[in-house]
């Protein structure tokens, strides 16, 4: 736990706090043309997908909205008790699978592992859109299955970050020479994502200590 | 507010602070919530000849009361600086000083040589003192002749104020400040970050990808100030205070101890809005205090009076009321002592 989530923790109802805020960009525009989107939640990694899946069954920024058999919602964490709010992107109606580590609940395994058990029962199609937030281990993992697969994919991703709005250059993330950024080694975490396409980055060369 | 005016190396600066180097992008990324107009001056990141694709991650470590960082000098160089970033510097409504970086004499020299031309660019700040590139050596913040060799050619290359901003890892920062004034410098910039490092025992990793890196914030605020007093009793060009500002009262502290501006750095990315209201700020204290001019307020400390002998103050504790006070403050154990 950090320092922001324990201070946070100790904030009692009532408490009054700033926010500098929103920061950076979010999920590319989820439409209803083209491949069905993945979503791969990793525990807390969770937390962005509920309006994403909000605002493609609304049509976002714009575009056609996506049937709800158009979105895969899977969603693992270690056991039961970290799947948060379940409930809630149920009631969304989308389809919702949910793996952990320890088998309490849907699934044992991770998911990626739970991503091709759908696939190979023909639930979920070969050719998809992947979108994924998670723990850095999830998340190259599913850099590697989408660059594997060739599967447009896009991560969002949580460095360190010093500032939060792009004046301390301490949050850079690897670009790919032949992707869109390719002319520079770095893209900034906190305002050129935090999400990112697998085309233009890569978590190959991040270190987490 | 023109009680917040101050004059720097022949610049007029609307108020005393500016942002410090690597803290605040080039200076107009953050326009949308520090408007130019709102600041004193905006020092860039610091620019170098080539492009540097700054040091591996981790760069960043948050500690108990200060900012660990090793970002590398991440910099695209000086043409791209010129073609990208200078254009707009025209736009800004303040004093635009850009951050000069180098490894041999040569690489400060050249880019004055390259930038003296552009009229955005109202004053250079020479880094003599990055400490998270040449494995920290800091090779020209810690020699007085190689600090003094820099300025002096950089002073050749160019017309423009250059400030030489100087290293708290030193033992006598004045020596420091002494040579660059003599080598031409039109002011100083009082304090880079100081050295430091942190490690998680349990992983027994460093919070750095470079071991070391440089320390700021809070913590350093006394660090930085005993530097920036050290310097400006040592020499007559203006000593621009940096290290440790978190609020218009650190930077007036600045001020007292004889800055005549200050540079606000890391306070900014806990609150990036910061620099643009602290102005005000000073402006209500300054009034709170009923100080016209932020001027009257530089190189002011009134350092303590040395206590009277012991003599004196045995024979006029019972006579006079001017130093029954001063006795009074005396420790109960040395008033004891007494014959």
């Amino acid at each position: 736990m950090g320092e922001g989530t324990r201070a946070l923790a100790a904030c009692t109802r009532g408490t009054k706090l700033k926010i500098v805020g929103p920061l950076g960009n979010g999920w590319p525009t989820l439409d209803g043309d083209g491949a069905p989107w993945v979503m791969l939640g990793g525990g807390i990694g969770s937390a962005p997908f509920y309006m994403a899946i909000e605002q493609a069954l609304l049509g976002m920024d714009g575009a056609r909205a996506a049937k709800r058999e158009q979105l895969f919602y899977l969603y693992g964490a270690a056991k039961r008790g970290f799947l948060y709010d379940l409930e809630a992107f149920e009631k969304l109606g989308v389809p919702t699978f949910t793996c952990t580590m320890d088998g309490s609940h849907g699934l044992k395994g991770h998911v990626l592992q739970l991503l091709e058990h759908l696939q190979t029962r023909g639930v979920i199609p070969e050719k998809v859109r992947l979108l994924a937030c998670g723990p850095e281990k999830m998340l190259e993992a599913v850099e590697r299955h989408a660059h594997a697969r060739g599967l447009e994919c896009w991560l969002s991703l949580e460095t360190l970050m010093g500032c939060g709005v792009g004046i301390c250059n301490g949050c850079p993330v690897p670009t790919v020479p032949d992707g869109r950024h390719g002319l520079w080694p770095n893209m900034k975490c906190c305002v050129e994502g935090p999400v990112f396409s697998t085309a233009d980055v890569t978590l190959c060369g991040m270190q987490h200590a | 507010m023109s009680r917040l005016a101050v004059r720097l190396a022949g610049l007029e600066l609307r108020n005393p602070l500016l942002s410090a180097s690597g803290t605040f992008g080039h200076g107009l990324e953050m326009q949308h919530i520090v408007p130019s107009s709102a600041v004193g001056g905006l020092v860039s990141k610091t620019v170098t000849r080539k492009p540097r694709p700054g040091n591996p991650l981790p760069r960043i470590k948050e500690t108990e009361a200060g900012f660990l960082n090793s970002i590398g000098l991440e910099n695209r160089g000086v043409d791209a600086y010129v073609r990208d970033v200078l254009p707009a510097m025209h736009g800004a409504d303040t004093i635009v000083v850009t951050n000069l970086g180098g490894e041999k004499v040569e690489d400060f020299v050249e880019l004055a040589r390259r930038l003296d031309g552009q009229a955005a660019i109202d004053a250079f700040e020479v880094n003599l003192s990055c400490p998270n590139v040449q494995e920290g050596k800091l090779p020209f913040a810690t020699d007085p002749s190689m600090a003094a060799r820099v300025i002096r050619e950089v002073r050749a290359a160019t017309t423009k104020p250059i400030f030489a901003k100087l290293s708290p890892n030193v033992s006598r920062i004045a020596d420091l400040a002494i040579a660059v004034e003599s080598a031409g410098a039109d002011g100083i910039t009082a304090v880079n970050t100081v050295l430091g490092m942190q490690v998680d025992w349990r992983t027994r990793r460093p919070g750095l990808f470079t071991n070391q890196g440089g320390y700021s914030g809070t913590a350093i605020k006394p660090i930085a100030l005993r530097c920036a007093w050290e310097c400006a009793r040592s020499v007559k060009i203006p000593v621009i205070g940096c290290g440790g500002v978190m609020c218009a009262e650190d930077a007036l502290e600045f001020l007292v101890v004889g800055c005549r501006a200050v540079q606000v750095g890391t306070a900014s990315f806990g609150d990036p809005g910061l620099l643009g209201r602290m102005a005000q700020e000073m402006d209500a204290l300054l009034d709170q205090a009923g100080v016209a001019s932020v001027t009257e307020l530089v190189g002011t400390l009134r350092p303590w009076d040395p206590p009277p002998p012991r003599a004196e103050r045995s024979a006029t504790a019972s006579t006079s009321t001017s130093t029954s006070t001063c006795s009074a403050s005396v420790h109960p154990a040395a008033r004891g002592a007494q014959p």
